[in-house]
């Protein structure tokens, strides 16, 4: 046994004394590492349910071109979500402080974001313009105003090369109030084809068409080929819609134009004159033509399209010759439809070349939302019917349709991953209605 | 290392009084609120039974509702702790140098060198804004028994803790539900600190001079780093840009730390 110190007790009080220095600031750093710890470990944003893109039927390839944006209403305050085969993003805006949001790819289209993935150096810079691209090529168009003439920047992308260009096109005078816009851009070959709308406004707020202007541009020489005012008829009273949703064949670029004109006694020279309030009961009648613009050799041609009133009513997606129009069928609402039929129509032939439904029960769901189209492709959300008291739906599904031929090209649902194990009601209080593509 | 943990600790024992006083206060005033919302809430329906006058159940209101109408009472809570803690930013430094016999003669006198005295002052201010937040979710989890415990059975509704601090915008604010964003606030907070510090030691050391240089500093830090985030948009994109703001954020947090040991160790005198 060792033999007692005289001073032992002394040190040993100064070591306690040293030892209770440290206890007030180990558990206040203890106590602070944990709890946060746990907050944001277990109890955190990464505690919200999520989601993926499931492929039951067809090329996985489809659905890595879908993203479904929509809201998770199951906690306070909703969270605002993006779902893909890739799996569930919640957190695609970052600020600092309340004020100062914070550099993210969240603001880009998911078509955008593809493209920078894609063409990083092509596109850095470029943020705005109307974007089209083919297999050899990307271009983006741009319109701006110089000293009242017209401009436009064409920058080009040859992607089997990878050289890029930037090319600035004179397009005419720019007069006050006109409003100038490239209503449609379509490569075709080696050239890319642009539609310059020229519009204004009169003081009441009525939009009169003044003229199109097409201009042909030869991508592969950098030359303008031609540019031309479209001879559509006289445009005064003219209501006119372009149709410039469109597929990837390039064989034939052309334009269609519907126009419709009031002929309603009560519609007078509204075009001029403004809207005018009448107090007659007779219905408004229309009158509706269509034409088809080539491109290539700058031929307007009248076509005829059965009921073109409704032509472009849900979609109409142009195709080379082929213009897909889709019409609701079956039980509607302003979202969703249990059905659609969908018409082909060769634009070389005017002729109603096919018709075939889409139910949304083939697909093994009861409602259809309304289609977006991509390289020959007509992409749906499939759901469930909404419960009584519900927010979601019991099922999202996603189906790639043919256009041509009306065959399930892709087959995707969404499926839970966790964490809670009540998938089900997870599931209800999800809401995925906004199909967006990412190429 | 030790003169760091001696130095830490007594920092940490300096301020115990009114860290304490801060958690207390906060916890009076958001029970207090909590509880008034509670009673306000039950008696707005003017019960008898459990009933209304008209025989029906009035709504139920969860944890996170109560959570959004006690806005105000949390804001208070938080705002004068938020204060002292932004004006100790100051006295952690400028208490020393008070008084008759300042502290300060000791602290620059301490064996070791002055390095481990600016880190212990350091780590114990950002102990005391951590310790905070941990009180604030501690006192979360607690008004969440206190609302079990006062709420009569047809008010309670279930609700999530996440959904309770996303009710509250203040809670948003200091306790972001995203970790990422956590460390963006935070980290920006550390760096405001560090700044203020380096400010703080050039008043000290070329005083009124130090003054303007100090202030001068603190801004153009500040503005640079707001700048950065949004300086090269539409050019730069977005990875590149946080790139950028991450580098200048290391870079300021490098320099201001280079600038207040420097001047800490060679011009600080008591």
């Amino acid at each position: 046994m060792d033999k007692l110190e005289a001073d032992q007790p002394q040190s040993f009080r100064i070591k306690r004394k040293g030892t209770v220095r440290y206890v007030l600031v180990g558990a206040l750093a203890a106590i602070t590492i944990v709890t946060l710890g746990i907050y944001y470990g277990f109890a955190s944003n990464e505690r919200l349910p999520s989601f993926h893109l499931k492929t039951i039927e067809g090329d996985e390839v489809v659905g890595r071109t879908v993203q479904l944006d929509g809201r998770y209403v199951g906690r306070w305050g909703n969270r605002d979500m993006r779902v893909g085969v890739e799996g569930t993003d919640y957190s695609f805006e970052k600020r600092l402080g309340m004020w100062i949001s914070l550099p993210t790819f969240g603001n880009y289209s998911p078509k955008s974001q593809a493209l920078i993935k894609e063409h990083r150096g092509f596109m850095r810079g470029k943020t705005g313009g109307t974007i089209d691209q083919s297999k050899d090529w990307l271009t983006i168009v741009d319109i701006y105003r110089q000293k009242d003439e017209a401009r436009l920047k064409l920058s080009v992308l040859n992607k089997s090369t990878n050289k890029s260009a930037a090319y600035t096109i004179d397009a005419g005078p720019w007069k006050d109030r006109e409003n100038i816009y490239p209503g449609d851009v379509q490569i075709g070959g080696d050239n890319i084809y642009i539609l310059l709308e020229h519009m204004t406004v009169n003081r009441a707020g009525v939009a009169r068409y003044l003229k199109f202007t097409a201009f042909a541009f030869d991508l592969k020489t950098g030359k303008l080929n031609a540019s031309r005012d479209i001879p559509l008829p006289d445009l005064t009273g003219l209501s006119v819609s372009t149709l410039g949703d469109r597929g990837d064949q390039t064989e034939a670029p052309n334009v269609v134009f519907i126009t419709s004109k009031d002929l309603s006694e009560s519609a007078g020279n509204s075009a001029d004159s403004g809207p005018k309030a009448t107090a007659s009961s007779e219905p408004r009648r229309f009158e509706y033509k269509a034409y088809l613009y080539r491109y290539a050799d700058g031929n307007l041609l009248p076509i005829n399209i059965p009921d073109p009133a409704k032509f472009g009513r849900v979609g109409t997606y142009l195709d080379g010759n082929m213009a897909y129009t889709i019409h609701l069928a079956g039980e509607s609402d302003s979202w969703s439809s249990e059905a659609y039929r969908i018409e082909g129509l060769d634009l070389s032939k005017q002729k109603l070349k096919m018709t075939y439904s889409l139910k949304a029960s083939d697909l093994g769901g009861e409602l259809m939302g309304s289609p977006r189209f991509k390289n020959g492709l007509l992409y749906f959300i499939v759901t469930g019917e909404q419960k009584p008291g519900s927010m979601g739906r019991p099922y999202t599904k996603v189906a790639a349709i043919e256009a041509a031929t009306g065959k399930v090209a892709y087959l995707g649902q969404v499926e839970y991953d966790g964490p809670s194990e009540k998938a089900a009601d997870e599931l209800d209080q999800s809401v995925l209605i906004n199909l967006n593509l990412r190429s | 290392m030790s003169h760091y943990f001696k130095l830490l600790a007594l920092e940490v024992r300096r301020f115990r009084f009114v860290l304490a006083g801060m958690m207390l206060y906060t916890m009076i005033i958001e029970v207090l609120a909590l509880a008034q919302q509670i009673n306000s809430y039950k008696h707005r329906f003017g019960l008898t039974n459990g009933v209304t006058d008209e025989g029906s159940v009035p709504p139920s209101l969860s944890f996170a509702n109560l959570i959004i109408n006690t806005q105000r009472g949390f804001a208070l809570a938080i705002v004068i702790p938020m204060a002292v803690l932004l004006a100790y930013v100051l006295l952690i430094w400028y208490r020393d140098w008070l008084g008759r016999h300042p502290f300060i003669y000791r602290q620059l006198m301490v064996p070791g060198g002055r390095t481990p005295l600016y880190f212990a002052k350091l780590t114990a201010f950002l102990l005391f804004v951590f310790g905070m937040l941990a009180w604030q979710l501690l006192l979360v989890a607690a008004l969440q028994l206190e609302y079990a415990w006062l709420s009569p059975e047809w008010m309670k509704a279930p609700s999530v803790f996440t959904d309770a601090m996303y009710a509250s915008r203040v809670f948003q604010l200091i306790l972001p539900l995203d970790f990422t964003e956590f460390l963006i606030n935070y980290g920006f907070g550390i760096l405001l600190v560090l700044l203020a510090f380096a400010g703080i030691l050039f008043e000290r050391s070329y005083r009124i001079r130090g003054l303007l240089i100090g202030i001068l500093y603190l801004v153009l830090n500040v503005v640079l780093f707001i700048y950065s985030t949004h300086a090269f948009d539409g050019f730069l994109y977005p990875d590149e840009q946080l790139a950028v703001c991450l580098t200048i954020f290391g870079l300021e947090v490098a320099a201001a730390l280079w600038i207040s040991l420097k001047l800490i160790n060679r011009k600080v005198s008591a």
